[in-house]
């Protein structure tokens, strides 16, 4: 069991007054230290590297800036789609620019903001939409915390299952295309859900001891 | 186990063990043996002349309290790279237990004996406090030694001071005795000259710390205690090696004093007997940085709840889970959508808030430590917020306020999810780029300027460091910036200003019965939104300049 000082308040915040967690050492992710946390799926593999010549991070916040501007619009403004879409398309274009060394940080809150954000344009003013915000949060927290904690990133089954944002959005914007975000998004919902749950469990329970212990 | 390796080479001004101090009373050697045995097995090193008094001091103590004598040994050596030598081969090593060095003069209370030497404490490390102790200089970023000094080793901007108390963690058992070889082959053909100068130039620079060499180590640099050395020259080779080295904090209001001799001795054993331990332990369990209102209005009292709960044989896992369920009922009440819904909310909330505060001091203060209550703090710190918006848009909508509730709702999730990823990206990529930055070769007495990724101390601290190179404007004013935190008031505006949990939680209720969720949702989308440009704003230019 790997002693860790239970944290409490902003998650992220360093932990001062305890020993920090032993983070093995070199960095499981030298390069891009934040590879397990952008939760691409297993789709954009084949776009990385491929060297076009402007930085992700301002390809990934102009997109999030689409999807801002297709935020503020409000319902009922004609082209929301269309800037959702372009953004995506800005969002997955983005794995295969350039990595600027010192602004890696800022890419998985853009990929974040992105993906939460477009949610909210198409599925909209619905507890769907929100019950599809918490359920992806869950899991992108569970991940965060798993990483940081066991070093564990969330199962291939699961990566397959739930796509990662790049699929997710895919599948949001054609529904909304055939005008059935809604519905669509509630079945998404209620099949990642209980998905991202047992996952978890299932990791908790492989790594059983700890818990145990207290 | 924590195995603990006690340097009694240090002598008083007269030439005797200083460990054996204060004369008539019971030496401090025993005394430190007494805490340390509890924890393992006790290995005294001294010098050869020493050892038989020290053997038969220790087997006198030992035997008057009827304890097994052999879980204490003592080790003679000739002179300091005897043992370096030492570390490289002893079969003690092998056990598979951590090692902790600590010096036999050392004065030190039950509570910062085993932050050192608890098992429970696990890996590679060694303790800290503020600037102006007695130690070995380091630099610290995010509870990482990423620098340290010796008398032969300069450290820029050192921001805390190791005050000679080390702790090698059983998987870094090997590395430990690589570093004793590394240093034994350095130490060869005695001091290297560019150490010997860096030692003579502070000795005989402004503000030099006084020091002798008292035993006529021949091996020592020019006015450079030599004993005192061999934990800092350790530390400094566990840290260039890359290895992680923790920095554990002692906690405020313990007792950690090297006493050398009999007047520093009979203070240091009188400051021990003033430590409240009770009281220490009580405050060392809250956490060091928190927001202002969690701080000021919370810990202040959860302490004592926290206290409660340890004698009562809570654990944290449980009030984490009482926490959470009170902010599902905090949720439900929202969700009614009267006003009464709203009042009780806001009451049941702030007393999972408080809750909340309680598990982690609770862990802290019974060292109760696992990866799963840490992950179920954080998960259900999460799943109480957004339970509780989705509560507050409920009561809403019933209340008859609907259009674009759920959105804002929504919006409010996302931007604070955005918040944490920010801070989680900038945390992970500084980790790593500190972490590929730290091993560097044991030789030179320069250290490393620190990267753009380690925050440079705000503070001063009693080693001069090299004056900064030629800035550019922006570095000029974050260095303004910088100086402006150390005024407390702002430092607390600042910490405000970013809208940590409690104050976020503390805006959720007052509004949420003042007001109603809609002005609850933007006006955590207001605030929550000037944070983030605040934050992201200020690490944005400073990545660019």
């Amino acid at each position: 069991m790997r002693p860790r000082a239970p944290h409490r308040g902003d998650p992220l915040a360093p932990h001062q007054g305890d020993p920090a967690p032993h983070r093995g050492d070199p960095a499981p992710h030298r390069g891009d230290p934040l590879a397990p946390h952008r939760g691409d799926g297993p789709l954009l593999g084949g776009l990385r590297g491929a060297r076009v010549p402007i930085p992700e991070v301002a390809l990934l916040a102009v997109a999030l800036v689409l999807v801002l501007v297709a935020l503020a619009l409000g319902p009922g403004a004609p082209s929301r789609w269309e800037l959702v879409a372009a953004g995506f398309v800005l969002a997955v274009l983005g794995a295969a620019g350039r990595v600027l060394p010192r602004l890696q940080w800022p890419v998985p809150a853009l990929l974040r903001g992105i993906e939460y954000g477009t949610i909210l344009v198409l599925v909209g003013d619905s507890p769907w939409a929100y019950a599809l915000l918490a359920t992806l949060a869950f899991h992108h927290y569970d991940i965060v915390y798993r990483v940081r904690l066991l070093g564990i990133g969330p199962a291939r089954w699961l990566e397959r299952l739930a796509g990662g944002w790049p699929v997710r959005l895919a599948v949001l914007l054609a529904a909304s295309a055939l005008d059935v975000a809604l519905p669509a998004s509630s079945i998404l919902t209620l099949l990642l859900a209980p998905a991202f749950v047992v996952e978890s469990v299932a990791t908790w329970v492989s790594v059983h001891r700890p818990a145990a212990a207290s | 186990v924590t195995t603990t390796v006690v340097l009694a080479l240090t002598s008083t001004t007269g030439g005797d063990p200083a460990c054996l101090e204060p004369g008539d009373q019971q030496p401090l050697l025993t005394r430190l043996v007494d805490g340390l045995r509890p924890h393992g097995q006790v290995l005294v090193v001294t010098w050869r002349p020493w050892a038989s008094s020290l053997r038969s001091v220790l087997a006198t103590h030992l035997d008057t309290a009827d304890r097994d004598p052999g879980s204490v040994e003592v080790v003679a050596v000739d002179r300091r790279i005897d043992v370096l030598r030492w570390l490289e081969s002893t079969p003690v090593l092998d056990r598979g237990a951590g090692v902790a060095f600590v010096h036999g003069h050392l004065v030190a209370d039950d509570l910062a004996l085993s932050r050192l030497v608890d098992a429970g404490a696990g890996g590679t490390g060694a303790l800290v406090v503020g600037a102006a102790a007695q130690g070995a200089p380091v630099r610290v970023t995010r509870g990482r030694i990423v620098a340290a000094g010796s008398p032969y080793h300069a450290v820029r901007h050192p921001s805390a001071v190791v005050p000679h108390g080390l702790r090698i963690g059983p998987a870094d058992l090997d590395a430990l005795r690589e570093w004793a070889g590394q240093l034994a082959s350095l130490l060869e053909g005695g001091t290297p000259g560019a150490w010997r100068l860096e030692a003579a130039r502070r000795a005989t620079g402004p503000g030099a710390a006084g020091g002798e060499d008292a035993d006529g180590d021949e091996d020592a640099g020019p006015a450079v205690d030599s004993t005192e050395d061999l934990v800092s020259l350790l530390l400094v080779a566990a840290v260039r090696s890359g290895r992680h080295l923790a920095a554990i904090p002692v906690p405020r209001g313990c007792v950690w004093i090297l006493a050398r001799g009999p007047l520093a001795a009979e203070a240091a054993l009188a400051a021990r007997r003033r430590v409240l331990v009770e009281h220490v332990r009580l405050d060392a369990a809250v956490k060091a940085e928190d927001g202002f209102f969690t701080t000021f209005f919370v810990s202040s009292y959860s302490r004592y709840w926290a206290r409660w709960a340890a004698r009562r044989g809570f654990t944290p896992n449980q009030v984490t889970t009482a926490s959470m369920l009170l902010g599902a009922a905090a949720a439900a009440a929202f969700a009614v959508g009267s006003w009464g819904g709203m009042l009780l909310g806001a009451v049941l909330l702030q007393l999972a808030f408080t809750l909340d505060c309680v598990d982690g001091q609770l862990a802290r203060y019974s060292r109760r430590f696992s990866a799963f209550g840490a992950w179920l703090d954080s998960i259900f710190d999460r799943g109480k917020e957004y339970l509780v918006l989705a509560g507050l848009a409920v009561g809403g909508v019933r209340a008859g306020d609907e259009q674009g509730l759920w959105l804002l709702a929504g919006a409010a999730l996302a931007l604070q999810v955005f918040r944490h990823t920010l801070d989680l990206g900038y945390a992970e990529q500084q980790i790593a780029e500190v972490a590929a930055g730290v091993a560097q070769p044991l030789e030179p007495v320069e250290d490393r300027d620190p990267s753009f990724w380690e925050p440079v101390a705000t503070v001063a601290t009693t080693t001069a460091a090299p004056a900064d190179a030629p800035t550019t404007l922006a570095r000029r004013a974050i260095g303004a910036l910088r100086r402006a935190e150390a005024v407390r008031v702002l430092r607390w505006g600042k910490r405000i200003v970013v809208l940590p949990i409690g104050e976020r939680f503390l805006l959720i209720s007052v509004l949420a019965v003042v007001s109603t969720p809609r002005v609850v949702f933007l006006a955590l989308l207001l605030w929550g939104g000037a944070a983030t440009l605040y934050t992201f704003g200020g690490r944005l230019i400073r990545s660019v300049a």
